[in-house]
């Protein structure tokens, strides 16, 4: 099949939702409003989130779990409008949220204080569903929580890091975690066409040294975990990073890791204030896709970048309504979108 | 002859109780359990206000689910494991069921049988866990070119030899950073899609070694120190060994089979008992409890009432009121039950794969049932090869397949009630008229024309009898304005006669009905269709009369009408194909005739009969059952069948 041919009606769908997004007048005015009610009575006129925001649906479930069912929803439109290996490379996205889950069960058990939060905050795409949720929720302990996802490749996964000094374990769980997604990805991406391959390997390219970078800095510099180590668990693929690259940075002070990514294209990521660090990271990806959208119509890259744009959307808006709620005076600087940025 | 009537059963017992009467309940297996909180919560539980029942009502306040029984649950499956282990599979003996058992009781009963045969169950888990492990280390064979007693590897005082699968990409890893990491690492083979690599490293680093191992996903492969060798002499080695263990496995089992043979009663008890437990264990998961009390909902079939409540009136202090479906809420959807006459009852499945019907609908079985028999004779009319189709259904009854085996049985049938009319024998024409000279027989090949006139009157009688149909489920469900003024409705079903009847006119040059009036009658359905939302909202007295805005009602309604027109001409006409196959079924045969006849010997006319036969039978048969089912699916449910119900499926052992 031709390129426009796979893409002609998730591509036309997609610049429609494109359309619907809040756009930077949208989110200066979302900023200013100062209450969480008035947020939602505007996004509830947009049609993205029209049938999820209505009374009905907020008496049974807390807002948040709203919007983001929208995105779902979004997201298995799109899905559905594509057969064979670009349906696998979509479900394997959704795989993104299922090691979210995972991260986020680990995290719960680790630390008893997430104790009481709600089993309806995770996030299943009724698409991607390879673990028994009930069964995690029940787990009160790392050891049963990991028996618990026994038959799926998640717990040979983990195992290994189960006797590590807890601040290590997490990190490390999650590496694997983070590799094992970035994994399945790339190897349903090579199952794609050759344009679209090469337009996602780029993009996963340019996640690859985010996350990469931000192993290596957080792994030695405040997990003290060594360097070789370090340097076998990430990825290669990178855009910008070779292994020689990687190896080295592995391998430097803070000081000289520093001075060289200030030297490289992601200087951005470290040059604020390190809580920010992820989402520099998120803001740098956030305006790629921009970038790689501008030259490829009838491509893969649209329906993708709708579905970055809208959870990044997502987020801000999340962002917006968890600022209103404690007050926060800084919103702006907590959004992945830049609203100085023309 | 129909959907039947389910009631819905709200029950509260004492919680002693609860057990037996569940026990006896799923053993007659009549009643559909479902969540009692979902009665609950709608505030909808009712047992009956009598001032005696006030105290019951009261309680309801701190009502809890009940907990599933673990314990139960672990006892079962460990006695399914030793089931498999033993290679026995119980039966179960309805007759030994006792209402009245203690779950704890079958739990120690079967604890204490699974016990007895706990000490030669380990050994035989043992003896199959090192099987695996032996089969396992077979992977050597990669590493046989290799000359070296790993024993000697093993034993190194100062270094570490550790041997495992590590992937490509990790080992380049490794490779890539040797100026750091202080190890040897050989690539000793592949094996199964994974790479085997033998890492060697100073005993002084081994806490970093590990570590660096574990971040490349390394997994170790240990090997007994007993069988540390040469990897040849390891592989050997191993044979050995595995041989020697399965002859001792089926020695075990064979041991274990001999113990068993005078326990087999007790075992096929023991099932049965655990299986009704488990089973009552499951449904109580929808039970409520207080302190002393349990309630429980279920729907019961109108015909079980009586029998559902003498099992209730049994036990003392049982209360049990039966609710109409109407009086339910409506969150909780009444499944269907489907009861027919069994001459239909194998078409069910035929009904299923579309939809279960709504409790509200009409069962489309019995008419599907007569239609497909006759549209499947008419397309495939043949009394020897009918007779064949019906054969093969009884065969494939026989071994289980009940209602696929029933179909073909019942449309077998057809297709020799219209071989008979068409007067054909596995493809001969004028046989059956030698034997039964009487005036009844229409040849299709014959008589194209008729034919296919013929199949289109059918297809209208079918098209009329499914509008009756849809209208009655339609004012059924109360929606007025499709069953009055749909295309599907009454207004539709005088649109279509309308449109026959002019077409009748204009095609035979005089027409029954004067044009103009029928052109007025069109006109008023047309309208009335196009008005059909706003009209039926009026006469509702409803606020809003159109659900949209305006301009898209019209719009969409306008182009509705555009569709109904050509639907009812395209659906009609697809009738012809039964005309058209039941032509194309003599036709096929006349084709491997004129090749029986180019080969000219007693031989190839044999050979022709049966191939011709076979093909016509296994590959017309297949496409005349589904554009059948098409013509079904498509034409007809489309006008009254929605299929959107649950099927009642009781609980039971």
């Amino acid at each position: 099949m031709t390129n426009s041919s796979i893409h002609a009606a998730p591509v036309a769908k997609a610049h429609v939702m494109m359309g619907y997004l809040i756009d930077k007048e949208g989110f200066e005015t979302l900023i200013k409003v100062d209450s969480a009610e008035d947020v939602i009575r505007s996004l509830a006129t947009r049609p993205q989130y029209q049938s999820f925001l209505t009374q009905e649906q907020l008496a049974s479930q807390p807002v948040e779990m709203a919007i983001k069912q929208a995105f779902f929803n979004v997201y298995e439109k799109l899905y559905h409008y594509y057969i064979g290996a670009y349906r696998d490379f979509f479900k394997a996205l959704l795989l993104r949220y299922e090691v979210e889950n995972i991260k986020y069960l680990i995290r719960r058990v680790h630390n008893l204080s997430h104790f009481n939060i709600s089993p309806k905050t995770l996030l299943i795409p009724s698409v991607y569903k390879t673990i028994s949720y009930e069964n995690l929720m029940k787990a009160k302990q790392l050891s049963t929580l990991i028996e618990a996802l026994s038959g799926t490749p998640y717990r040979e996964l983990l195992k290994p890091f189960i006797d590590e000094e807890p601040a290590k374990m997490l990190f490390h769980m999650e590496m694997v975690l983070d590799r094992y997604y970035f994994n399945v990805l790339r190897d349903r991406m090579g199952q794609l066409n050759k344009m679209d391959r090469q337009l996602m390997l780029k993009l996963l390219g340019v996640n690859i040294d985010l996350l990469n970078i931000q192993w290596i800095y957080r792994g030695i510099h405040f997990f003290n975990i060594s360097p070789e180590e370090i340097f076998n668990f990430t990825l290669s693929g990178g855009l910008k990073f070779d292994y020689k690259a990687l190896k080295a940075l592995c391998y430097y002070s803070l000081e000289a890791f520093r001075r060289e990514l200030d030297k490289s294209e992601y200087n951005i990521v470290f040059n604020t204030r390190e809580y920010l660090m992820e989402r520099e990271m998120e803001r740098y990806l956030y305006y790629e896709i921009d970038k790689i959208l501008k030259v490829n119509a009838q491509t893969i890259a649209t329906p993708v970048a709708l579905l970055f744009k809208f959870e990044y959307e997502i987020r801000d808006v999340l962002t917006i309504l968890e600022a209103i709620r404690f007050k926060s005076t800084e919103i702006e600087s907590y959004l992945i979108r830049d609203l100085r940025r023309d | 002859m129909a959907i039947k009537k389910l009631r819905m059963m709200n029950a509260v017992c004492e919680r002693s109780s609860l057990d037996a009467i569940l026990s006896e309940l799923i053993t007659d297996g009549n009643c559909g359990f479902i969540d009692a909180f979902l009665e609950i919560d709608e505030g909808d539980f009712s047992i009956g206000i009598a001032e005696e029942n006030a105290d019951r009502i009261l309680d309801m306040e701190d009502i809890t689910p009940l907990v599933e029984n673990k314990k139960l649950k672990r006892v079962s499956e460990s006695f399914d494991d030793l089931m498999k282990a033993i290679q026995y599979t119980p039966n179960m003996k309805h007759e030994t069921i006792a209402h009245d058992v203690v779950v704890e009781q079958v739990i120690m009963e079967t604890e204490a049988f699974c016990e007895a045969f706990s000490l030669k169950r380990d050994t035989l888990k043992q003896l199959e866990e090192r099987l695996d492990y032996l089969k396992r280390l077979k992977v050597l064979e990669c590493a046989k070119h290799i000359e070296i007693d790993f024993k000697r590897l093993v034993e190194m005082n100062f270094f570490t030899m550790k041997f495992g699968y590590l992937t490509r990409e990790k080992a380049k890893r490794i490779s890539q950073n040797y100026d750091h990491i202080k190890a040897l690492v050989f690539h000793i083979g592949t094996a199964e899609e994974k790479e085997l690599y033998m890492i060697i490293s100073p005993k002084s680093l081994d806490l970093e070694m590990s570590r660096i191992l574990r971040s490349t996903d390394f997994y170790e492969l240990n090997i007994d120190s007993n069988l540390l060798d040469t990897p040849k002499n390891m592989l050997m080695k191993i044979e050995m060994e595995i041989e020697r263990n399965l002859g001792q496995q089926q020695a075990l089992q064979d041991e274990m089979g001999k113990g068993l043979e005078p326990r087999k009663a007790e075992i096929d008890r023991l099932m049965t008992q655990l299986t009704t437990c488990s089973k009552v264990n499951e449904i109580k998961r929808y039970v409520a409890v207080t302190e002393e009390l349990a309630y429980f909902a279920a729907w019961v079939p109108e015909a079980s009432l009586t029998m559902v409540t003498s099992v209730m009136n049994g036990y003392r202090d049982a209360l049990v009121t039966f609710k109409h479906q109407d009086e339910v809420s409506q969150r909780i959807q009444t499944p269907t039950l489907m009861v027919n006459h069994w001459f239909f009852r194998p078409f069910e499945t035929l009904i299923k794969m579309y939809g279960v019907p709504s409790h509200t609908e009409l069962d489309p079985t019995p008419f599907f049932g007569v239609a497909y028999i006759l549209m499947f004779g008419a397309m495939f009319g043949d009394l020897g090869q009918g007779l064949v189709i019906s054969l093969a259904g009884l065969i494939i009854s026989k071994r289980g397949g009940h209602d696929m085996g029933g179909v073909l049985v019942r449309i077998g049938f057809g297709a020799m009630l219209f071989g008979v009319l068409y007067d054909s024998f596995f493809g001969y024409e004028n046989l059956i008229s030698r034997w039964l000279p009487i005036p009844i027989y229409l040849r299709p090949i014959e008589n194209i024309m008729t034919i296919l006139l013929l199949s289109i009157i059918m297809g209208l009688i079918l098209v009329y009898i499914s509008l009756v149909y849809g209208i009655i489920n339609k004012l059924r469900q109360g929606d007025y304005q499709e069953g009055l003024f749909g295309r599907n409705g009454i207004n539709g079903t005088i649109l279509l006669s309308a449109l026959l009847l002019y077409g009748y006119g204009v095609a035979a040059g005089t027409s029954l009905i004067s044009n103009r009036i029928l052109l007025a009658v069109m006109l008023l359905c047309v309208t009335l269709l196009l008005i059909k939302q706003p009209l039926s909202r009026f006469i509702s007295k409803e606020e809003h009369l159109y659900e949209e805005t305006l301009s898209a009602y019209y719009v969409e309604a306008g182009f509705d009408i555009f569709e109904t027109l050509l639907s009812m001409l395209s659906n009609t006409a697809s009738f012809i194909r039964i005309g058209a196959f039941a032509l194309n079924h003599v036709g096929l045969f006349i084709a491997f005739h004129t090749l029986s006849e180019m080969i000219g010997t007693t031989f190839g006319n044999i050979l022709m009969f049966i191939l011709g036969n076979a093909i016509i039978i296994g590959l017309e048969g297949l496409v005349v059952f589904i554009q059948g089912l098409r013509l079904f699916y498509y034409e007809l449910f489309s006008k009254y069948y929605l299929g959107e119900g649950i099927l009642f499926e009781p609980d039971h052992l």
